[in-house]
């Protein structure tokens, strides 16, 4: 059986931009192919120049995305994805304006599937008055709590004072999420997706460190093991400027196979690995933090100390 | 040549209030030609016509569905019926097994083809346990089997149909599911629930479109044997409103058929797909287009509205309050009041659209916040009730008194659902208090404003059974013996016309159905007894004898 595939969640109620974003992603797709579950093919919008043809309730793009649409359901659509011919390498859903993304999220126990997080896309210039709406406040609040990473977009519509304002808010409103703000729906395809570790060899020393315009991609290496309860203490309290994470852990209590660390906004996951072998056990993480806010050396000396039992 | 019928020697109900009762009528080319005095409509017949005897029987113009979900019926009557009273007749785990036994002979079953069933309920068996794989097995070890659960959230297999979807002891238990392990093992016993049985439900085999378009004569004969001769088919996906218009060009429907297009979560693009632009807010308008007609049949076939869905159920805890509900929600949330389905903005929009296009508005609100949203989005749209659109609020099940001045104000039909207070009143009461509980459904309230109402089935989330709704139109006792709102009760006729004349009225069809007057169609059946003179407690027990569709007989109680 073949490796599941990521399931990323993408929710907020109507007008937020979750469609832009989507557009954005499928034009920007960095060579990935991705399937995109939508309920509603009339509202993506695709370029027609990008559409290869459409096959009933999947449209195939000439960069290798297809959209998949939820008439049948999930599980209909999922398979149809899974029956595709070349593998797919990450699925993402846009939830119903109304929906509760953490019901979505249920989805990604299917087989074939893992759930990778759930991103909201807030609209800052609206999103606090929805939160109060007596029909939809209820479930907008559900949105935000259910959002491993929160996009606050449209922050070109305040001003400085709203948006600090606004994020404020909803670093209260949603406690457990990290808050990504941008305009128009732009949001870097690593932040949404990962870091797909499966493009690196994975006895490679590390992933290429790389900066963009938004985002720093940095790899943390280290041949000492790392003490379990201290990175624990690690990973609950880190900068907000970091969102996500991934890598493989040379861990004290566990010295004969790797630990798999996954981490998306303020929610991580260790999983046991396959076993060394050969090979000579090695913590790597690679890390996705905001660029100009994360530093890594005080990262690195973070992670440095979980060598050393308390 | 045309022959002329005269039907006379019994009970014949017009529902026509300035005629209510009687002699004979004669019929003619499919339409009725004369109604009153055996004399004069003897009279009108001429002498060649012949006079069928009614036998004491009575007759009565045929039912008009409501509302309703005609697709589910092909294939629901090649399922077996696992429920309990009065939907089934299963009341313990060997009632289960006989009623299996029963389908696979009528079916004919081969070896290792499907059984399915429905209505399981383990609730409400003698045995006060869930049903398992071991009771299942000895009797058939050679089918996978599924009996689907009354909420259509789970199912019990036997080894067989686990092995079909390769269910084993390890099989994880999905978060937000339950698989049912045997006791000291865990190897699954039979039910899954919620997430375990979602992908089940996914892989279930679908009969072929032919073998669909076979099975709607035996789904049209089941509504004709209940006298139902209008049928709706509220909720129509893209792809069936095409397979509806297949059968209907191939002349398959014998019955009228009143389709609503679901108007969202992307239906709308693909039902009228050719037919949408997209304006600047990328919300989807229809477009005027003649060959998207609404309003006439083609073939049997009619487009009656468009449909959209605000909120779920009051016995499943999805509908939507504007006050919280006395018990836990559906996930065990306290102070729970359900959430709506579409945001304001997409109802509104489908109410102004719609509006400017003369179709009808069918809008599925259970819960008063979800009626709420319907009143707000046609009172926005600048809808009143001068305009005569008949936008239908589909259930208006737990409403607020106030809202019926609203929807006398904006002309909003309430299509209620009275079998509730038997089926689920006892429910309602424990979630919702008596004061709330007891105005479900309020056609007492509805028909002292002066307000047309119809009553329907919902088939198939219960049986296709006019003569119960009637019968819990009238009574409104629970299953427990509550009177479920005893200041809501009507009178038989008034009863008999939210099924019949107010039916067709909603349907813009009062002036060709609903009631025996010349020039309407012959759409009638016969009843056992009239349930204007009998005991009413016994209403639910008359049984139709015969039902014309325009003149022709289409059944005949055998």
């Amino acid at each position: 059986m073949s490796e599941p595939i990521p399931l990323t969640i993408i929710g907020g109620y109507l007008g937020a931009g979750k469609t832009t974003l989507l557009n954005h992603i499928l034009r920007h797709n960095d060579g990935y192919r991705l399937a995109v579950l939508v309920n509603d093919f009339g509202d993506i919008n695709i370029d027609a120049e990008l559409v290869e043809n459409q096959d009933g309730e999947t449209i195939n793009l000439a960069n290798g995305c297809i959209c998949c649409n939820l008439a049948d359901g999930f599980v209909a659509a999922i398979n149809t994805i899974l029956r595709q011919e070349s593998r797919i390498d990450r699925m993402i859903v846009e939830a119903s304006g109304v929906a509760d993304p953490i019901k979505i999220a249920h989805y990604g126990q299917l087989q074939g599937v893992s759930l990778d997080a759930v991103i909201v896309v807030a609209d800052a210039e609206t999103v606090q008055a929805k939160a109060t709406d007596k029909y939809v406040g209820y479930m907008v609040g559900q949105q935000l709590n259910s959002a491993d990473i929160l996009i606050m977009n449209k922050v070109d519509l305040i001003d400085q004072d709203q948006r600090q304002a606004v994020r404020a808010w909803l670093a209260k409103t949603a406690p457990q999420s990290r808050i990504y703000e941008t305009q128009q729906g732009v949001v870097p395809l690593e932040l949404l997706l990962g870091l797909d570790t499966k493009r690196e060899t994975p006895t490679a020393a590390a992933w290429p460190d790389s900066e963009s315009e938004q985002f720093v991609t940095w790899s943390y290496v280290e041949d000492v093991p790392l003490e379990r309860a201290l990175l624990a203490r690690l990973l609950d309290d880190l900068p907000e400027s970091l969102f996500r994470a991934k890598g493989f852990l040379n861990l004290m209590d566990d010295p004969k196979r790797r630990t798999i660390l996954q981490l998306v906004g303020r929610r991580w996951l260790l999983s046991p690995g396959l076993a060394w072998d050969d090979e000579s056990p090695r913590t790597r993480i690679v890390w996705i933090g905001e660029n100009g806010q994360f530093e890594k050396e005080s990262l690195a000396a973070s992670l440095d100390a979980c060598t050393r039992p308390a | 040549m045309k022959e002329t019928y005269i039907y006379t020697g019994g009970d014949i109900i017009t529902m026509d209030d300035a005629k209510p009762q009687v002699e004979a009528v004669a019929v003619q080319n499919g339409r009725i030609l004369a109604v009153g005095e055996l004399a004069e409509v003897q009279n009108a017949a001429g002498e060649n016509a012949k006079v069928v005897n009614l036998d004491g029987k009575t007759l009565m113009p045929s039912f008009i569905d409501a509302h309703g979900h005609f697709m589910n019926a092909p294939r629901l009557i090649t399922w077996a019926n696992v429920s309990v009273p009065p939907v089934g007749e299963v009341e313990s785990i060997p009632d289960i097994i006989r009623v299996l036994k029963a389908h696979v002979a009528k079916w004919k079953t081969a070896p290792g083809e499907w059984i399915i069933g429905y209505g399981y309920d383990a609730k409400l068996l003698a045995e006060g346990r869930e049903l398992t794989r071991d009771d299942l097995d000895p009797h058939f070890p050679d089918n996978p089997i599924i009996l689907i659960h009354v909420s259509n959230h789970g199912c019990v297999l036997n080894s067989k149909g686990f092995e079909y979807f390769n269910i084993t002891a390890e099989t994880p238990t999905p978060e937000g599911g339950v698989i049912l392990r045997k006791k000291g093992s865990q190897e699954p016993a039979g039910l899954l629930m919620e997430m375990a049985f979602m992908p089940v439900f996914g892989q279930l085999p679908q009969p072929t479109e032919q073998e669909l378009l076979e099975l709607l004569k035996p789904a049209q004969m089941m509504y004709a044997a209940k006298g139902v001769t209008t049928i709706t088919e509220g909720a129509t996906h893209a792809h069936e409103l095409k397979f509806l218009r297949k059968a209907a060009a191939q002349k398959r429907l014998f019955l009228d058929v009143v389709s609503q297009p679901l108007a969202m979560g992307g239906e709308l693009y693909r039902t009228f797909a050719e037919y949408i632009i997209v304006g600047d807010d990328q919300e989807p308008q229809v477009i005027g287009n003649p060959e998207i007609e609404f309003g006439t049949y083609q073939d049997r076939l009619k487009l009656g509205g468009l449909k959209i869905v605000l909120d779920g159920s009051p016995q499943g805890k999805t509908a939507f309050w504007t006050q919280p509900i006395l018990t836990p929600g559906p996930a065990g949330e306290e102070n729970w009041r359900g959430a709506p389905l579409l945001p304001p903005e997409v109802v509104y929009k489908t109410f102004k659209s719609a509006a400017e296009r003369n179709i009808p508005v069918y809008s599925h609100a259970n819960g008063d916040a979800a009626i709420d949203m319907v009143i707000e989005a046609a009172e926005a749209a600048g809808i009143t009730a001068a305009d005569d659109r008949r936008n239908v609020v589909v259930h208006s099940n737990l409403m607020r008194p106030d809202q019926l001045d609203d929807y006398a104000r904006l002309g909003l039909i309430p299509s209620f659902f009275t079998v509730h207070t038997f089926l689920w009143g006892d429910t309602h009461v424990e979630n919702l208090g008596k004061e709330r509980a007891f105005f479900l459904s309020p056609l007492k309230s509805a028909q002292e404003k002066g307000i047309r109402f119809t009553n329907h089935n919902d088939f198939s989330v219960t049986p296709q059974d006019p003569m119960f709704m009637v019968w819990t139109a009238v009574h409104r006792v629970s299953r427990n013996g509550m009177i479920i709102g005893p200041d809501q009760r009507v009178d038989v006729w008034s009863a008999l016309k939210a099924i019949t004349i107010n039916a067709a009225y909603q349907y813009f069809e009062e002036d060709s159905k609903g009631s025996l007057e010349p020039g309407k169609l012959a759409d009638m059946v016969i009843l056992s007894d009239n349930p204007l003179k009998v005991d009413p407690i016994t209403i639910r027990d008359i049984v139709v004898e015969e039902t014309f569709k325009e003149g022709q007989s289409i059944y005949q109680r055998g």
